[in-house]
Order: C-alpha cells, then sequence, then structure tokens
C-alpha cells in the first residue's frame, strides 16, 4: 500500500469499516511509515498508540512467571490431594453420627478377622435411655477414633474416624 | 548473600513447545503434562503481560494478571473450547481479571496512575530515532490518558487498536458483541481526545486550515 491509498483509507480505518486484511495493511504501513504515522496522529491523537512496537519481556520474566505458575499449580494439586479425602471422612463421620441416633451397629468393611473399638461413653449411658452399643471395624487401617461426648446432650455422640496421615 | 530458588523439574522449549501445537499442548496439560503447560506459558506470557500492562498501567500487577491467569486456565482446561485459539481463550480470562482489578481500584489509585508515576513501557523500542520527540512524548501522554476510561473501553481500546486483534476475538475476550466493541473503542477514542483537549491542549492536532 503506498502513502496516498494508505491516507485515502484511514477514515474508514477510523470507522472500522475495513475488512480484517485491509485493516492489517494499514496498521503495518502506519508501523513502518514514519511519515505517514505523522500525518495519521494528526488526523485522530490516539492513533499514536496504534501498531506501536510490541514490547517483548526479558527471557529472565518470562522463565520467572514459568516458575511461580508450576508453583501455584502444585500447591493447588497438593491442597486438592489434601481435601479430597477429608471431605470423604467427614461424610463417614456424618453417616456414624445417624448410625448412634439410630442405636444401630455399624461395621465399616466387612469379612476377615476384625479389632472392634467399643463405642458406649458415660456421658451417653443416661438412666433413662440407654446409650446405643456402637462397633467400628478397624481392620488393619490404623486410623484413629476421636469419641466426642457432650454432657448436656447426652442423646447426642460424635466419633470422628481419622486417618492419621491426614491430621496437621 | 543472595539465595535463588530454582524450579528442579527441567522444562525445556523444545521438549514441548515446539514440536506440539497449541490444542495439543492443551490436550497433554489436560492429562497433567506440567511440561506442556509451561510451554504454553513460555509462549503466551509476553504477550498477555504487555496487555495487562497496557489495561492496568502497572507491570509488576500485570504479572500477578499473567500468573493468575495461567492457574485459572489450569483449574479450567477442561472448558476450554476448541473453536476458539488458546491464545483467546488466555486473552479471556486475562482481560477479566484486569477489568475486576480496574474496577476494585480506588479514585485515589486511578489519579496516581493517571499521573505518571508508575513505571510503564507502553510502547516498545522499536521507532527510528528520528522520529520526533513530539510523538514519543505523545505516546506516553495517551498511555496516561487511557486511565481515564471505563474498564470495558480500556479493554477494548487496548486489544483492538494496540494489539491489533480481530473483532470478534476482542468480543470474546470480553464477553460482549462485536457492535458493543466497536462502541468502546469509538468512546475510548473520544474520551481520549477530550482529556487531551483539557490537560495538554498543545498536543491536539492543528485543525485543517490553520
Amino acid at each position: 500500500m503506498d502513502c496516498d491509498r494508505l491516507l485515502a483509507a484511514l477514515p474508514r480505518y477510523l470507522d472500522d469499516a475495513l475488512d480484517p486484511a485491509e485493516r492489517e495493511v494499514v496498521r503495518r504501513h502506519l508501523a513502518e511509515c514514519p511519515s505517514c504515522r505523522r500525518r495519521a496522529v494528526a488526523l485522530e491523537p490516539s492513533l499514536a498508540l496504534v501498531a506501536a512496537p510490541p514490547i517483548e519481556a526479558e527471557a529472565e520474566e518470562v522463565e520467572r512467571c514459568v516458575g511461580a505458575v508450576i508453583s501455584l499449580i502444585r500447591q493447588e494439586r497438593l491442597a486438592g490431594r489434601l481435601h479430597r479425602p477429608r471431605r470423604r471422612l467427614f461424610a463417614a463421620a456424618a453417616v456414624l453420627i445417624v448410625a448412634l441416633a439410630a442405636g444401630a451397629v455399624w461395621q465399616l468393611g466387612g469379612g476377615g478377622p476384625a479389632t472392634t473399638v467399643p463405642m458406649g461413653s458415660t456421658a451417653m449411658e443416661s438412666p433413662a435411655r440407654p446409650a446405643p452399643e456402637v462397633e467400628v471395624d478397624m481392620r488393619g487401617s490404623g486410623v484413629r477414633v476421636y469419641h466426642l461426648a457432650i454432657d448436656d446432650a447426652p442423646d447426642t455422640a460424635v466419633a470422628l474416624v481419622v486417618n492419621p496421615a491426614l491430621e496437621l | 548473600m543472595a539465595m535463588r530458588l530454582r524450579l528442579v523439574t527441567a522444562i525445556r522449549e523444545d521438549d514441548a513447545g515446539r514440536t506440539m501445537d497449541e490444542r495439543e499442548l492443551v490436550r497433554a496439560a489436560r492429562r497433567g503434562d506440567e511440561e506442556a503447560f509451561a510451554a504454553l506459558v513460555r509462549r503466551y506470557s509476553s504477550g498477555l503481560h504487555r496487555t495487562a500492562a497496557r489495561m492496568l498501567g502497572d507491570e509488576a500487577e500485570a504479572w500477578d494478571v499473567v500468573q493468575m491467569t495461567f492457574l485459572k486456565a489450569w483449574q479450567r482446561l477442561d472448558r476450554y473450547d476448541s473453536r476458539w485459539s488458546v491464545s483467546t481463550w488466555l486473552y479471556r480470562i486475562a482481560t477479566n481479571l484486569a477489568i475486576d482489578l480496574m474496577r476494585a481500584r480506588t479514585s485515589r489509585e486511578r489519579a496516581q496512575l493517571a499521573g505518571g508515576e508508575h513505571h510503564l513501557r507502553l510502547v516498545g523500542d522499536g521507532e527510528p530515532a528520528s522520529q520526533a520527540a513530539d510523538e514519543s512524548e505523545l505516546e506516553r501522554i495517551m498511555g496516561r490518558l487511557l486511565t481515564h476510561l471505563t474498564p470495558q473501553q480500556r479493554a477494548a481500546f487496548v486489544l483492538r487498536e494496540i494489539e491489533g486483534l480481530p473483532s470478534a476475538d476482542v468480543a470474546e475476550a470480553i464477553g460482549c458483541s462485536p457492535t458493543t466493541v466497536r462502541n468502546h473503542v469509538f468512546q475510548a477514542r473520544r474520551v481520549l481526545r477530550r482529556e487531551l483537549e483539557l490537560h495538554y491542549p498543545e498536543y491536539l492536532p492543528s485543525t485543517p486550515g490553520e
């Protein structure tokens, strides 16, 4: 594109009436021709920013960014790994609470030799209503069971089954 | 004594970046391939940073936006729509983050940026040395005046006029129609001219006949 044609095309550029290919030709010409650029800016000052030479980040800055992004991703993955099993454990605890309220016996897993942990507590042993007996199968899992008794609410008991590897 | 933390995993552009196209890199990253994702970061971080810096008027803040853009992209890899180029997808995430940041700014922060106290390279050094000093000064002033635009106008102007993205890509990045992009650009030009008249009338082009 010669300079005269560029100046003739400028009003259509400003009206956004050029097709993409023509538009690109105008932008490239403005970037490469100081004389046309000056005349274009005299017509529309904001064209001082159009097709400005690109700034490239330093290689060091880019590498720093890559390192930071990969660190963020690894933190994210670690957090995901920590949260998923915990959610399952909280769900298991919730099931246990329901089981306690119903006075049922709930077994985690089945079959094989089982080590059982009695879950009765003094807080649950109300004279009016005997505490339900609960047994949890701990078969070789290495998990810890925490039992929370609430004095003011003897009918309620909470048991937490926790994998020690996830305890913080 | 200065200490540096270095990423232990070796990630080389040759391994993934040059032999795979961007959609292949996304597919590999979806399978958990960090090297493929690092190649995407290496390929697009410079352009995204330049764009975010021009929108925000702050280079350091722009790097934060770039990092958050890639973290969000990693989290949403399964939602990438392959009808669009990866760069358009990344521009969309970065533009939304930059717009949120601009909206969160107080008026005082905006005034500081408009005052030009910040460090920002708005344009590169590729202009011929013979270029008139007035012209590069006008570029700097226009850069400061960009802070007077609304976040949407600014995003549209930077993506369409400075970066030269196609209208449809800008519309996708901002989340509006191409007609709205056009209106944002027209409004942006109007505001820039008005601010130039108010604060820097000496840089206004002479009217025909003068």
